[in-house]
């Protein structure tokens, strides 16, 4: 009796249980069939007669959900799922069209291992995104993005379909099936070396004397006997761009493909050892940050910096930018300079500059979007590619935000505090969904507004170096773009975490270790770094770079 | 508790319901329905999160893609379990996770009982009880707080304790940033953050010890510490059994958090653990499958040594756990 009871208590929580598991499984299932029908049988939407296409012009009958990504970079004072400019797009966007957008953060910082859990929780947002393209294609091959047809898209996203058409067929099918859509990259770029003018010019130097790697560490040791302080440096980790700088030019086409790999580090290349080389002597010789590998980002960096501890830091430049005042305020005597890239450069040579890409954010659907929901975020890229929506989301409220100016040029008010103020870096991770950068009619016009919103009041100076530099990039390089595999490396998929980690873990050891030991620790090091899966790794990229399935 | 129970169905029933005890279950159903309603909140939580999560353990022997869902992905054996012991990290996080705990578990199990044997010493009720709050608070701070303070602390550069060691003319000493004092501030911190906490159960045996057997001690002429090592302790030994049974479970175990907030880097020898190596796979790499066969390898290793722990309990004469 007391059994039977105690069972069937059991049971009908199991029950219970289960009835809940399995109505949210019919649920999921039956999302898919039902948006399918509606796109081909017309189910009260009118289509119009030559389109296959439901027509959504007049918005969706029931309301529709999207859930948009978006990156949280830790702003102070910024809620990034809510604040003015969500609430304006659900207003513009979401009223005119019955579709309620819903943001998701994802933090910048571990964007990765939030989407994982996401995913894995099926809670993902319905664009899957990502900078990069090895990992756009890790989530590609983890078969969590859904085949995309592009004639779709070109009919409810017509004005983004055709600012991207080129880009999104040259490289948005993979394996034959048409997987991403991009964001348009423009070619500029506000991310600037800064080094502290007063220090170089104390120890009798000036930065146009900074003409390689070994003139720059000339001047830290000028710097440690000056008691100044070192140069900047933090954490190596998950990005592996170290090695352009430290290679031998012209370097062998098939090794170029398969070393380059922006998620593992090529740990075992004679760049890699020389990087190396230099990092153990500046570590040992006390000319970098002595705890560089407890920075893991740019905010434990700048710390150093505004502290007035290191000399060197590298930032996204912008109008609002606090770095400089911050600085000024624990060592009112800093000045500040543009620091060359060639500073960084063993022997200061020029380097062959490949082309960037000319996509930002490279866009999957999530595979358990509706068809309805992925329809809707057509809809959305097309009403943010209308220029007075991108104007309004990059620039705020005209008389609050900024002013126009005689060419029609926003001037920021950076002043300003109010309701609609911008996030720190002009609402970017809203507006990335289909550009890098704005766009104010002809290249030059643009150049002169984004030299605008990049430079904040007295430092003229270092903008006006970092736009000299970069066009003078631009004008030196060729037409080459850095290598990309257009097949999913399953090795590096299946490594890439173990030997992100080690990767920390190995050169760590050998910077610090001691300096004598250099060669013998380093041989150790690259064989178990081999043996961790970077051999297996090679060997699958070597057979995809001879079978040709790259670009570069 | 027996007795307990009887006493009240003799005052509410008076002498006519004598010897009740056979009453079967729907007898007690009925009379207490309310109490077993309000069973069913700890029961739901337990079989929801305790035991219908463990159907994900499906996935240790399947090839899991998220795309393919719990039973789409395909069915492997125990490939995952043989890719898992083949790792070099496996070993190694193996013996840092027994390391760590037995480091662990020696000083943070000893320093509870230690605290609430002094705790109860105290007779000014005001400064016990202010005491007591002070030392549970850490209990409630987050790890990562703990982490980022340890090293605004600890830090070798510019943590605040080897700025004043500095300041005293004395060497910097890398509380966290050389292997072996970090697995000495790891323990150390451990404790300071658990034991406030682990003291309350002891404090709560502690108050249930009959008086009647500290006035025998002293008529019989014990001292203070007599008393707390030939009354005390023996009245709270069967707590301390229990308590170290359950925690031999966790010995494969172990707070990832802890681990990960205060590893850095550079000092590396010990923070690879199991559930480091867990979070790696699963979480930042995406191999569940390989994650969820270690986390199933571990519950079975610490199954395994709390019925050791168990069995030998018993055969030393205390009541165990099961």
């Amino acid at each position: 009796m007391k059994k039977t009871a105690k069972v069937s208590m059991v049971l009908v929580l199991l029950i219970g249980l289960l009835a809940a598991c399995s109505k949210d499984s019919n649920e999921k299932k039956t999302d898919n069939p039902e948006p399918a029908q509606t796109t081909t049988t017309t189910d009260n939407q009118e289509t119009t007669p030559d389109s296959k296409f439901a027509d959504y012009s007049k918005g969706f009958e029931k309301a529709v959900t999207i859930k948009i990504p978006v990156y949280e970079r830790a702003f102070e004072g910024w809620n990034v799922s809510d604040n003015y400019y969500t609430r304006w797009i659900q207003k513009e966007f979401g009223g005119k069209y019955n579709v309620k957008v819903d943001f998701v953060p994802i933090s910048r910082g571990g964007e990765v291992t939030d989407y994982q859990q996401l995913l894995a929780a099926g809670n993902a947002p319905d664009i899957i995104y990502h900078y990069d393209m090895p990992q756009a294609m890790a989530y590609y091959s983890q078969n969590v993005m859904q085949p995309l047809n592009y004639e779709e898209v070109a009919n409810y996203a017509p004005t983004y379909w055709n600012n991207l058409k080129a880009i999104n067929e040259q490289y948005g099918v993979l394996d034959g099936k048409n997987t991403f859509v991009f964001a348009s990259r423009p070619d500029y770029g506000n991310f600037a070396g800064i080094i502290r003018k007063d220090w170089v010019e104390k120890v009798g130097m000036k930065v146009e004397d900074l003409t390689s790697l070994e003139k720059f560490n000339e001047m830290l040791v000028k710097w440690k006997e000056a008691g100044l302080g070192t140069a900047g440096a933090g954490l190596t980790a998950n990005i592996y761009n170290y090695a352009g700088a430290f290679r031998d030019y012209p370097v062998d086409p098939k090794e170029n493909v398969i070393y380059s790999d922006i998620a593992v580090g090529e740990f075992t290349t004679k760049a890699t050892e020389r990087w190396l080389k230099n990092l153990s002597y500046q570590y040992h010789n006390g000319l970098i940050d002595p705890e560089f590998y407890l920075r893991k980002d740019g905010v434990s960096q700048k710390a150093e910096f505004v502290a007035g501890r290191t000399g060197t830091f590298g930032d996204y430049m912008a109008s609002n930018m606090d770095l400089f005042e911050a600085t000024k305020k624990n060592n009112p005597e800093a000045e500040f300079a543009y620091l060359p890239a060639v500073a960084g450069i063993p022997g200061g040579k020029d380097l062959p500059i490949n082309s960037p890409y000319p996509f930002g954010m490279i866009m999957g659907i999530n595979s358990a979007t509706s068809d309805e929901a992925r329809i809707a975020i057509w809809m959305y890229l097309e009403w943010m590619s209308q220029p007075d929506v991108l104007f309004f989301l990059q620039n705020g409220v005209e008389g609050e935000n900024y002013t126009l100016d005689a060419d029609g040029i926003p001037v920021k008010n950076d002043a300003f505090t109010g309701e609609s103020a911008l996030s720190k870096n002009n609402n970017k991770d809203y507006w990335c969904l289909v550009t890098e950068a704005p766009s104010y009619g002809s290249e030059e016009q643009t150049l002169k507004a984004l030299k605008k919103f990049w430079t904040p009041p007295g430092y003229e100076q270092i903008v006006d170096d970092m736009l000299a530099a970069a066009a003078e990039a631009k004008a030196k390089r060729g037409t080459t773009h850095d290598p990309m595999f257009i097949t999913p490396i399953a090795a590096v998929n299946e490594y890439k975490a173990d030997l992100n980690n080690l990767f920390q873990e190995l050169y760590l050891k050998i910077v610090m270790g001691p300096e004598d030991q250099f060669d013998k620790l380093y041989a150790a090091a690259k064989e178990q770094y081999l043996k961790a899966g970077y051999q297996e790794i090679l060997d699958e990229k070597s057979k995809a770079y001879d079978a040709g399935q790259f670009i570069s | 508790m027996k007795s307990a129970v009887t006493a009240t169905i003799k005052n509410e029933n008076g002498l006519l319901e004598k010897s009740k005890a056979k009453k079967g279950f729907k007898y007690y159903f009925r009379r207490d329905w309310q109490f077993y309603s309000l069973l069913l909140i700890p029961i739901a939580f337990v079989l929801v999160f305790k035991y219908a999560s463990m159907f994900g353990l499906i996935i240790a022997f399947k090839n899991y893609r998220i795309a393919d869902g719990f039973w789409g992905s395909e069915w492997v054996g125990l490939d995952v379990f043989k890719q898992l012991f083949s790792k070099p990290d496996f070993v190694r996080a193996i013996r840092n996770t027994l390391l760590l705990n037995i480091l662990g578990l020696t000083c943070g199990f000893i320093m509870p009982i230690v605290l609430a044997l002094l705790l109860n010493e105290l007779k000014g009720v005001v400064f016990k009880r202010v005491n007591q709050t002070l030392l549970y608070m850490p209990h409630f701070v987050s790890w990562v707080i703990i982490g980022a303070i340890a090293y605004q602390l600890l830090g070798k550069g510019s943590g605040m304790i080897n700025n004043l060691i500095d300041q005293l003319g004395g060497e910097r000493i890398p509380f966290l940033q050389d292997d072996l004092h970090w697995l000495f501030s790891y323990i150390a911190i451990g404790v300071w953050q658990s034991m406030g906490w682990g003291s309350i159960i002891y404090l709560a045996a502690i108050s249930g010890i009959n008086p009647e057997l500290y006035e025998a001690a002293t008529v019989d002429g014990a001292g203070r510490l007599r008393k707390m090592w030939n009354v005390t302790l023996p009245s709270i030994r069967p707590t301390i059994v229990t308590l170290l049974i359950l925690s031999l479970g966790g010995i494969m175990g172990g707070s990832f958090e802890h681990v990960f907030a205060l590893a850095n880097k550079a000092t590396t020898e010990f923070t690879t653990t199991i559930p480091v190596l867990a979070f790696r796979w699963g979480i930042e790499n995406g191999s569940f499958s390989r994650a969820t066969a270690l986390g199933l390898f571990q519950s079975v290793i610490g199954l395994i040594l709390v019925l050791i722990a168990d069995r030998i309990a018993k055969k030393l004469g205390e009541d165990g756990l099961l």
